[in-house]
């Protein structure tokens, strides 16, 4: 029997960066909003001081800021046609837990989509001829377009302290930026970071080669910065524990430090940690949301009615809350009907791993989560795909994170995996090997979706989510593509003696990291038969249900999702108040 | 004995105008500064080195601070245009109006560093550091040579400041941090009116060995004297949220007890000192801070802050 608490206007499930920043944004104009944190608070000062917090073992091997699986996990099949089953230990996936979310434990790579990632369909089609997209890809354009978003990405910037030379401010492209950069209507707030050794000398020879590198704008704040809320942030001390791991520095833009402090102080602004959402629940006609109903820190169940629901947890399970919600009807693949779980994608990455002489010293430990030296000549459409018959693109670029000891041991291949031999190889490439990182886009196809799967349940007694996914050709040719050009870089390196290509092959597989950016599923559309969500993030079939997050993305981009996570974050703040506030209801007719 | 005053009351460590509205007589700063000044003018003459406290005239070449770099200042024309960069500015959709916004203000205003600025570069102490010997070190540090004042006459026999006097501790205090300071006090992004005209009297090779041989004398033997506030141990161990600052263990070791090449250990050293680079920080009259990090956290801390902090690390032990 669920107890049920006063009602309040808007119930957000999820205090990571969209529910943080959309909780801030309503809160301060007036509306009561409770955000509902199922993990628990976690601050800079004191939860993530050294030296404690530089625990390798605990934030990375024992995942302390992810989704603890021994509770809640995903399960996983490359096609219908297997039996799922679940991740026990995660690779693929960061799906947060605690305050923060993944705003706490992330990297900071900070990029935005190019302006082709919101006209996938149409811009591909005009340029190259319908043809160029294989049968099977399911791709789709977005409602919106990069320059609607502009100053939903620039708003974004400034809360966060982007770090970064603007390569093209206003359309007038700027010497010494990207030149490949969408256009900004603003610099960056803070100059770029400074690079460490691998990745200089991977920019030197791109450089050499006629490419166009540059330095990876980033999240980590290069010097102290008051940000748009008013809040202080410190410079980035490059002691290269981001990944996986909160930032003690004030430095990593994060939502506790970024835009809770602000939040927290409004009056009509509540945190509630502790508290794991079931559902959303709806009227018995099934279009209206009434409420959500949560399990709190002492296991006992709560009702907690809301004029509107916002969706804001970990990018996918969003889609798990709608699926377990009945929000939406679910995507069947047999029929290729329904839209919840619809057009799931991952990252093509793959990499070139280098092995240097002894006299170059890499020093693998002195970087930071995003500091690179990084390329865009091969990103979305800024090259020919004519010849190459393929959409899409990724980046190459080498960054150095951390080097840290349990999980940094780089070998060549064929070195045996354990004793002596291991040991002396670790010992002769430690501090001489890097790779050349690609991020690429990722197409999703009919047989790539989100359900929830049959067998497996959470602690609660709830089915899991059941991801099937696998590499669709196009994306496997785009791989072959790009990281044969990574493996020419890498041979004109200064220094390198040995590379090892690495493009992704099928089967994807769940057990090996290949970034963590989990997207699609909810996708936003314009047509009601292939979206979840219109152009405001509202769902088609619930209008006082908002998703945000990554999966909005109908199919992922070859540059990191939070840049457009947090654009979009603002965006959809703004649509509620302005939009669904003077007028409750649909705001896109159908 | 003379240097010593009592912990209240402000010393003039960082800029002698200051010392004087806080009213200490200028006969104390004869003291303190008199000796140093007389030798270095005496020095200076006889060798017939040029040099002043103006940096125009100067023995040794001032080399850039690192902070201060690269690049031509940049213009907003366009691009010279690749095939490429045709591409990449058709990919870019047409410009809109920027939306008014309020300012957002960064505390600090540095030199623009490009995205393309990513040349391996190697810090200006580096080499100063590979240039002298341990042993011509010890003669700088002990008696002097011509040119340069002895620097025990301030920071003490073995690089141990004698008690109660407001200058650090140099012995065993890190070799690279110390030949970074040197050439920081050189560079101007470090001042003090002593220090800064030594600095540059100094040749690479006077940096380097000064630091070698300081860096390998033992440190301190810390006497035992009271612990400090709870307040500094609290900002030293876990920050502030409220006011955004980290823990200084971060960066300073637990207790101030040093980590790191570039990083100071704190342990130990005059409260007037710590006060003195606290208010220079926050003052901005020392930037040699990496990304402006002390200068930020500097502003954030109140008064009663930064004597606390100071009082607690002077009480620490190394």
């Amino acid at each position: 029997m669920s107890k049920t608490l006063p009602a309040v206007d808007v119930a957000i499930i999820g205090g990571g960066w969209t529910g943080s920043v959309i909780g801030k944004e309503l809160a301060a104009a007036k509306q009561r909003v409770v955000v509902l944190e199922r993990g628990e608070p976690r601050w800079p000062s004191p939860d993530f001081q050294a030296p404690m917090v530089h625990d390798e073992l605990k934030y990375v091997r024992r995942h302390a800021l992810h989704q603890n699986t021994a509770t809640e996990t995903f399960t996983f099949r490359n096609n219908p046609q297997q039996k799922a089953l679940p991740m026990r230990r995660w690779q693929f996936a960061s799906p947060a837990t605690h305050l923060g979310g993944a705003g706490s434990h992330w990297s900071g790579a900070y990029y935005r989509f190019d302006p082709t990632d919101f006209k996938m369909r149409s811009h591909y089609s005009n340029r190259y001829g319908a043809k160029i997209f294989d049968e099977d890809l399911t791709v789709q354009d977005w409602p919106l377009s990069y320059d609607e978003l502009e100053p939903y990405f620039d708003r974004f910037d400034y809360l966060i302290g982007a770090s970064g030379y603007a390569g093209n401010l206003k359309g007038q492209l700027q010497p010494g930026g990207n030149p490949f950069e969408p256009w900004r209507s603003r610099p960056y707030p803070n100059p770029p970071m400074k690079v460490p050794y691998a990745p200089a000398l991977f920019g030197e020879a791109a450089a050499k080669l006629g490419y166009h590198p540059y330095v990876q704008p980033s999240a980590l704040v290069t010097r102290p910065y008051i940000n748009s809320e008013g809040l202080p942030m410190s410079a980035c001390v490059y002691c290269g524990f981001c990944s996986n791991f909160g930032c003690e520095h004030f430095a990593k833009a994060s939502p506790q430090v970024c835009v809770l402090p602000v939040a927290m102080k409004l009056p009509d602004f509540e945190l509630r940690t502790g508290t794991h959402v079931l559902r959303v629940e709806l009227t018995p006609d099934g279009k209206h949301a009434r409420g959500v109903t949560y399990v709190d820190a002492a296991g006992e169940e709560v009702f907690q009615p809301a004029d509107i629901v916002v969706l804001s947890a970990f990018s996918i399970n969003n889609v798990r809350l709608l699926l377990l919600s009945k929000i939406g009807k679910p995507f069947d693949p047999a029929t290729n009907t329904g839209v919840v779980g619809r057009n799931y994608t991952h990252q093509t990455t793959s990499g070139v791993n280098l092995f240097f002489e002894e006299s170059f010293n890499i020093n693998p430990f002195m970087g930071a989560g995003a500091v690179a030296v990084t390329m865009d000549d091969f990103s979305a459409d800024n090259f020919d795909h004519g010849p190459h018959g393929f959409v899409g693109g990724g980046y190459l670029q080498i960054q150095v994170v951390s080097g840290a000891p349990i999980s940094y041991h780089p070998t060549p291949r064929g070195t045996p995996g354990w004793g002596s031999e291991w040991k002396q190889a670790v010992r002769r490439y430690y501090n001489h090997s890097a790779s050349i990182t690609i991020t690429g886009s990722a197409m999703p196809t009919r047989n790539s979706y989100l359900s929830l799967d049959p067998t497996y349940k959470d602690a609660w007694g709830l089915p899991l989510l059941r991801i099937t996914y696998d590499l669709p050709d196009n994306d496997i040719r785009m791989s072959a593509f790009l990281t044969e050009r990574g493996d020419q870089i890498g041979k004109a390196m200064r220094g390198v003696t040995l590379t090892e290509p690495g493009p992704r092959k099928r089967p994807f597989t769940a057990t090996s990291y290949q970034s963590t950016h989990l997207t699609g599923g909810a996708a936003i559309g314009a047509d009601p038969a292939t979206s979840v969500v219109n152009r405001a993030g509202q769902c088609w079939d619930v209008p006082n249900v908002f998703v945000t997050g990554a999966a909005l993305f109908p199919q992922n981009s070859g540059f990191n999702p939070t840049g457009t996570v947090g654009a979009t974050a603002y965006w959809i703040a703004e649509r509620i108040l302005k939009d669904y506030l003077a007028a409750p209801g649909k705001l896109v007719q159908t | 004995m003379m240097l010593r005053r009592s912990s209240e009351e402000p010393v003039p460590v960082q800029h002698p105008p200051a010392a004087h509205r806080s009213g200490v007589s200028p006969l104390l700063l004869l003291i303190l500064f008199g000796p140093a000044v007389v030798v270095l003018v005496a020095v200076g003459i006889e060798m017939g080195r040029a040099w002043s406290l103006g940096p125009a005239a100067r023995a040794v070449a001032v080399t850039a601070p690192q902070m201060v770099d690269t690049g031509p200042a940049v213009s907003a024309g366009p691009a010279p245009q690749t095939s490429n960069q045709v591409a990449a500015a058709g990919a870019a959709q047409t410009p809109m109006p920027a939306t008014p916004r309020p300012t957002v203000t960064s505390p600090t205003a540095e030199v623009v560093r490009l995205a393309t600025d990513f040349s391996p570069a190697r810090p200006t102490w580096e080499a100063a550091l590979a240039a002298g010997s341990a042993e011509e070190g010890q003669r700088i540090v002990d008696v002097g040579i011509p040119g340069l004042v002895a620097c025990s006459s301030c920071h003490g026999k073995a690089g141990i400041a004698p008690a109660g006097s407001p200058f650090p501790d140099l012995a065993g205090k890190q070799t690279e941090y110390i030949a970074k300071q040197l050439m920081d006090f050189r560079g101007g992004t470090r001042n003090h009116a002593v220090m800064t005209p030594i600095a540059r009297s100094m040749k690479d090779s006077d940096v380097g060995a000064v630091a070698k041989y300081l860096g390998g004398l033992p440190v301190a033997e810390a006497p035992v004297r009271a612990t400090g506030p709870a307040r500094g141990e609290s900002l030293d161990r876990v920050g502030d949220m409220a006011l955004g600052l980290p823990a200084c263990a971060n960066c300073h070791g637990m207790g101030g007890t040093g980590i790191g090449p570039l990083l100071p250990s704190l342990a130990g050293e005059p409260q007037e000192y710590l006060v003195a680079q606290l208010h220079a920080f926050r003052a901005g009259s020392r930037s040699n801070d990496d990304g402006g990090v002390m200068r930020g956290f500097a502003k954030r801390l109140s008064e009663e802050d930064i004597q606390a902090l100071a009082q607690f690390y002077a009480a620490s032990k190394q």
